[in-house]
């Protein structure tokens, strides 16, 4: 079942529930009170008979009055109080009566008041005569020694007809009440509810695919809440996507760029390994296919280590305060062939004392950065390589890069010059892993260079 | 009848030495330069080639560049290169090359597409010498000291492919292949018959040598 049925179901059983009470309160307490008014009217008025009949009768007989002329006088004073619904009985025997109900046989008032001792105590009676309900008061008079039974009978079968009009009126209305209430409560329901549907089927589209997706906020009551926390989950998920198929086309790209590397060095090695099987060579072809086949396998090999490095080098490193100075040293014993072979100077200028670092990560980089800026200078030409404050730099007054090569050259592979490059040894993953580093320590790269007057790289440690 | 020349662009000394090495012993005469400028320049002086193996990546001026200089002397072009993008492909193909090799390729195959690109373009030097054997592949003929030996279709294939792939080892299968196609599974020992055949036909006894688990060379020089 749907929240909004159950939420609708709810609703209108309290609303039932609520009408029914009432209804059924209201109903109970009106008809206790026509009853009581009805009741209390004819009690009054079988009184008002009862009294003015004793007195006017007492006044006009006396107890020497011959049997006929009491009765005559009776006979008249009770017709000009009575009227079509009151009943004289004295000694079972009616005196005046223009119904055909004999009320003495519901209201036995002799018993009746023998029983209690008080003869001139009002009695009434209330009950189902001839298929209408009846109410009959009496109560007794008596006159110069006689008893007389004075009854009022009502027909209060209107009343009852009233009180079961009027809790027909309340059924219908409390119904009326109950449809337009749940009408008004499910539509309310439903409009609350269309954020929450909106949410689905918002849901539904990011789960499909459709990471830009979001809900517009339209309440601030917590289905509002929940969309504006939904909207933020989609966010944190749509940046988590986007880096992760960042990260998934870089690696495709690396992944390329490493079998693209890979091909021309293995076609050496297939094609001179095929020479040597199926060729008829001499002693000279051989030698040369066979020196192919090894420097290729060195290239490869020299390759692999790099990468490896690149690979690894993504797992955290620790960083200490390593000294500058001790740096530059180990950089220079090892460059040192390097630059005697190219015929180039390096010269150092240390004026930082400790930077935080991992001391083999960051001499892999000067060595890197250094040989790098031997390649591009002529024989004779300097290299500089300086520390200040938290900047390492190294430059040289060699061939330069041009401009649109310098914001790719830290790609993987990537080489301005790949035949002259390759020539020199250069896998074209040598800046891409200096990038890497300066990256794990936090430190940014910066390159600065101009065709021909030399490159300028520093490594900007954070403060 | 002169070989046909071939003309090697390619920077990188391992693939360009031994390619050339593979086609010379073949019978073809090769070229080999390994920077785009130097071979454009070249071309004045020299364009009488009858196909030219380009790279892509050259210094100097790059492979498709270099296509431009091909197409004005006529000489047709099989681009090698390590570039796997259909682009790539489709720009060297559409500019009017006439096939694309991808690194790495195996030397049967280059040869077998070179001789392709020759046929097509009528270039190939379709008679081969062996000594004082002369094999016409077009005629199918053979000669030896000036007069015809009468070979079987079959024999001349088998010559034929031999001669093609002059010293080089030559598989029992791949001759199959060439003379079968890839999906006759036939016996392996009717080429052994048929270059038992050869052998004592053309007095190639010595020259045409078995080369143990891998199959047969026909071999020109001594060491």
């Amino acid at each position: 079942m749907k929240l909004w049925q159950k939420i609708a179901l709810i609703c209108s059983a309290v609303l039932v529930c609520t009408v029914a009470i009432m209804s059924t309160l209201l109903i109970i307490g009106s008809k206790n009170n026509i009853l009581e008014l009805t009741y209390e009217q004819a009690r009054n008025k079988q009184r008002n008979i009862a009294s003015s009949f004793s007195e006017m009768t007492n006044y006009y007989i006396d107890k020497d009055n011959s049997h006929s002329v009491k009765n005559s006088v009776i006979q008249y004073c009770f017709t000009r109080f009575a009227d079509m619904y009151s009943v004289l009985v004295k000694n079972d025997k009616t005196l005046y009566s223009k119904i055909s109900i004999a009320p003495e046989e519901y209201l036995d008032l002799e018993k009746n008041n023998s029983e209690s001792g008080y003869p001139d105590k009002q009695r009434q009676y209330v009950g189902e005569i001839d298929g209408k309900t009846i109410l009959i008061i009496g109560s007794q008079v008596v006159v110069q020694g006689d008893v007389y039974s004075v009854y009022v009978v009502n027909d209060i079968s209107p009343v009852y007809e009233s009180i079961t009009g009027m809790i027909w009126r309340f059924v219908l209305i409390g119904g009326s009440v109950v449809v337009v209430g749940l009408v008004f409560i499910i539509l309310l329901i439903r409009r609350s509810m269309r954020p929450l549907a909106d949410l689905k089927q918002t849901a539904g589209r990011i789960a499909a695919g459709g990471y830009d997706e979001r809900v517009l906020v339209t309440s601030n009551d917590e289905v509002g809440a929940l969309a504006i926390d939904f909207n933020n989950m989609a966010d944190a998920v749509e940046c988590r996507i986007n880096e992760l198929t960042e990260t998934a086309q870089r690696q495709r790209l690396f992944i390329s760029g490493v079998t693209h590397e890979y091909k021309t060095p293995l076609t050496t090695l297939i094609l001179n390994s095929d020479t040597l099987q199926n060729a008829y060579l001499s002693d000279e072809e051989r030698d040369t296919a066979l020196s192919h086949i090894a420097s290729q396998c060195r290239w490869l090999e020299h390759m692999t280590q790099k990468l490896l490095k690149l690979i690894t080098l993504k797992q955290d490193i620790e960083l200490h305060p390593c000294s500058v100075q001790e740096l530059f040293k180990r950089v220079e014993e090892s460059v040192a062939q390097t630059f005697e072979e190219r015929g180039t100077k390096l010269v150092t200028d240390c004026k930082t004392t400790e930077i935080n670092m991992d001391m083999d990560l960051m001499q892999s980089v000067l060595v890197n950065l250094a040989e790098n800026a031997s390649k591009a200078s002529k024989p004779g030409q300097t290299v500089y390589m300086k520390a200040y404050d938290n900047v390492i730099e190294v430059k040289d007054e060699g061939i330069g890069i041009p401009e649109a090569d310098i914001s790719r050259i830290t790609e993987p592979f990537y080489m301005v010059d790949k035949s002259r490059s390759k020539k020199q040894g250069g896998s074209g993953l040598g800046l891409a892993l200096v990038s890497e580093i300066a990256a794990a320590h936090g430190a940014e790269l910066e390159i600065e260079s101009e065709l021909q007057k030399g490159t300028t790289v520093r490594v900007r440690f954070a403060q | 009848m002169a070989a046909n020349r071939i003309l090697i662009v390619e920077d990188d000394h391992g693939i360009s030495d031994s390619v050339a090495l593979n086609l010379r012993y073949v019978g073809y005469e090769c070229t080999v330069f390994d920077n785009g400028q130097e071979a454009a320049d070249s071309l004045s002086s020299d364009h009488a080639y009858d196909l030219a193996l380009l790279d892509i990546m050259l210094p100097g001026i790059d492979g498709f560049e270099l296509f431009s200089y091909m197409e004005k002397y006529d000489i047709p072009v099989i681009y090698m290169t390590a570039k796997t993008d259909s682009a790539s492909e489709v720009k060297g193909l559409r500019d009017g090359a006439e096939d694309y090799i991808v690194k790495p390729f195996e030397i049967v195959t280059l040869l077998v597409r070179i001789e392709k690109v020759l046929k097509r373009t009528g270039r190939l030097n379709e008679v081969y010498r062996f000594h004082d054997v002369v094999v016409d592949t077009k005629n199918r003929t053979v000669l030896r000291d000036g007069a015809e030996i009468v070979l079987t279709p079959l024999e001349f294939d088998v010559l034929a492919i031999l001669i093609k792939n002059k010293n080089r080892t030559v598989s029992r299968e791949h001759i199959l292949n060439e003379i079968w196609g890839e999906n006759f599974y036939g016996d392996i020992r009717t080429v052994d018959v048929r270059i038992a055949n050869l052998r004592k036909k053309l007095g190639l006894g010595d020259a045409i040598r078995t080369i143990s688990k891998a199959g047969y060379r026909l071999e020109e020089r001594k060491k």
